[in-house]
């Protein structure tokens, strides 16, 4: 329905039942009632429940527009505008890109349509007169370049809005609900590397261009270079590189098989990309194995994720049960499995005949371990009521927290209250949790050590067991904390 | 009320490509549904879409209510 000029609405002639209720108009974030993240208070209609005079709030969205400019203080058109927003993923602070934009003929650019938090903007561009002639071999032995002025031959620095170049010192930009906010950003140029690597010399094999890769925030993201030469034989660089601190991938041209070179600086002009100790990639193979009693998913997914809790890698588990995982680098991984057909934890895992629990694992550089995978299904859903004294609260956060909470992070479940009290939490994997209810608590970074611990210790014990289905009704209501 | 899965994107993105296979059953019918009131109490809900930001209310606005256990039973 459409609301009235006084913004209200009426349902009427409803069944006793739980309704979600949504809200949209142009120039607002569509939302539900009480909404948090993507919970919110469902609605209880019924004897003795107070439905009446509910206020939904909407939030008006923001727009977020600026000007780059460059050194000559005139307009840079063309210009990679890059929106980051700080966000709230799985309780976790992290600020990843959510948007581009190119800058027009006046250097201008504009997000719109964006909801109120904090935010950074990065500036990639090319200076229009930049040029990178082709180094000789007089230039590397570090005599000067004939015919290009060194002048010419710049790059700029990605840049961050507070104009610096590095992503830890970038200003973070507050959006409010409603707000059109206008910034500039602006641009100097800094010298362009020549980076020097190695190729096959017969030119039979061919070759691959290395790639470097610049940490920004949460993410490492690719770094374009102006572009590849040959300058000798065996001998080609990588041109129009301002100097920072990069890591580097690259083909190994026999075996075909990707190498590494973690985080180096790279600062100096006809620098060799020095290859003699990157860390070949590693392959996983993983074997998934299911409880006996329960039936294979049809459609089962692993993937990895990293140490900084990215999603690195996924596969759709064979028919044999397997996934094997190519070109990973060292490092840590922790493994989550997936089906649309229900909700799946890894119990164990084991390698080489050695078990070890949860799933979290350490890759060595260049090595092939198999895997085998042990799967716990979450088949189960509890249900209960938050209360505070005699009385059911609506909207607080109700969470189902495991034992060793950062070892298993995959277990946690969250709902929000409805107006009657109540709670849902599906999904839930066999293990031991305590539950809890605590007020206003949206905001917190749960999943991070020691945040929930005081809480916990107030919170009802629950365990569901490997073989429970269904419904696991609470015979006591949770009692709801203040924050 | 949980409306979406947070936990793992991934799971997102499984149930992403599960909709893309060809094989998979599109809006597969099922029996009918008995949608047939059953008599009894009747109830309202009612209230106002207010901005955030000024708190004034929100004309022309679209509201549209769920039912939780039978999904688009009621909307506007």
């Amino acid at each position: 329905m459409i609301t009235s000029e006084n913004g209200q609405f009426e349902f009427g002639s409803l069944k006793p039942g739980k309704f979600s209720l949504r809200g949209a108009k142009r120039g607002y974030i569509s939302a539900a009632y009480e909404q948090h993240a993507q919970f919110s208070t469902a609605i209880v209609t019924g004897a003795g429940l107070d439905a009446q005079s509910l206020v939904l709030r909407l939030t008006p969205l923001a727009l977020l527009g600026g000007k780059v400019i460059d050194e000559a203080g005139d307009p840079v058109r063309n210009a990679n505008v890059t929106l980051y927003k700080e966000h709230n993923d799985a309780d976790m602070n992290r600020i990843t890109p959510t948007g581009n934009a190119s800058t027009d003929d006046q250097g201008t650019f504009e997000f719109e349509a964006l909801a109120p938090g904090s935010c950074y903007l990065s500036v990639a561009a090319k200076p229009w007169y930049a040029a990178h002639p082709v180094s000789s071999p007089a230039e590397r032995a570090g005599n000067p370049a004939a015919g290009v002025a060194p002048s010419l031959d710049v790059a700029y620095p990605t840049t961050y809005y507070g104009d610096t170049t590095d992503a830890e010192g970038a200003t973070p930009i507050l959006i409010k609900g409603g707000d059109h906010l206008q910034v500039e950003i602006h641009l100097n140029p800094v010298p362009a590397l020549h980076l020097v690597f190695h190729v096959p010399a017969d030119g039979q094999q061919g070759f691959s261009t290395p790639m470097l890769h610049k940490r920004v925030f949460d993410a490492v993201e690719y770094v374009q270079s102006e572009g590849t030469q040959c300058v000798d034989s065996g001998i080609c660089e990588l041109i129009g590189v301002p100097a920072g601190r990069y890591s580097v991938q690259f083909q190994e041209p026999k075996s075909g098989q990707i190498q590494h070179l973690s985080e180096m600086d790279l600062s100096k002009d006809g620098q060799e990309l020095d290859t003699s100790n990157a860390e070949p990639s590693a392959k996983i193979k993983l074997s998934v194995k299911i409880p006996r009693q329960r039936p294979f998913p049809k459609q089962l997914y692993l993937a990895l994720e990293d140490s900084r809790r990215q999603i690195v890698a996924y596969q759709q588990v064979d028919a044999a049960g397997e996934a094997t995982f190519d070109n990973l680098f060292a490092g840590k991984y922790t493994i989550h499995a997936s089906s649309p057909a229900g909700s799946y934890s890894i119990a164990r895992a084991s390698s080489q005949g050695v078990e070890f629990p949860g799933h979290d694992l350490d890759v060595k550089a260049g090595a092939s371990p198999d895997v085998a995978v042990s799967l716990v299904e979450g088949a189960v859903t509890v249900e209960g009521f938050a209360k505070k004294g005699e009385k059911h609260i609506a909207g607080v956060m109700v969470a189902l927290v495991p034992k060793d909470p950062e070892a298993h992070l995959d277990m946690f479940r969250r709902d929000q209250s409805d107006s009657d009290g109540s709670f849902v939490l599906r999904d839930v994997i066999p293990g031991s949790y305590t539950i809890i209810a605590v007020e206003d608590a949206w905001d917190f970074q749960w999943l991070q050590p020691g945040v929930l611990k005081r809480y916990v210790e107030h919170g009802q014990n629950l365990t569901i067991g490997e073989l429970m289905k269904g419904s696991v009704h609470l015979p006591d209501p949770v009692d709801v904390q203040p924050r | 009320m949980f409306r979406f899965t947070p936990l793992v994107r991934f799971a997102v993105l499984v149930l992403g490509l599960t909709l893309l296979q060809p094989s998979a059953p599109l809006c597969a019918q099922g029996a009918p549904t008995d949608r047939s009131e059953a008599a009894g109490p009747k109830f309202k809900i009612d209230g106002t879409i207010v901005s955030s930001l000024t708190g004034m209310p929100l004309g022309q606005a679209r509201v549209s209510l769920i039912d939780t256990e039978l999904p688009l039973t009621h909307s506007g």
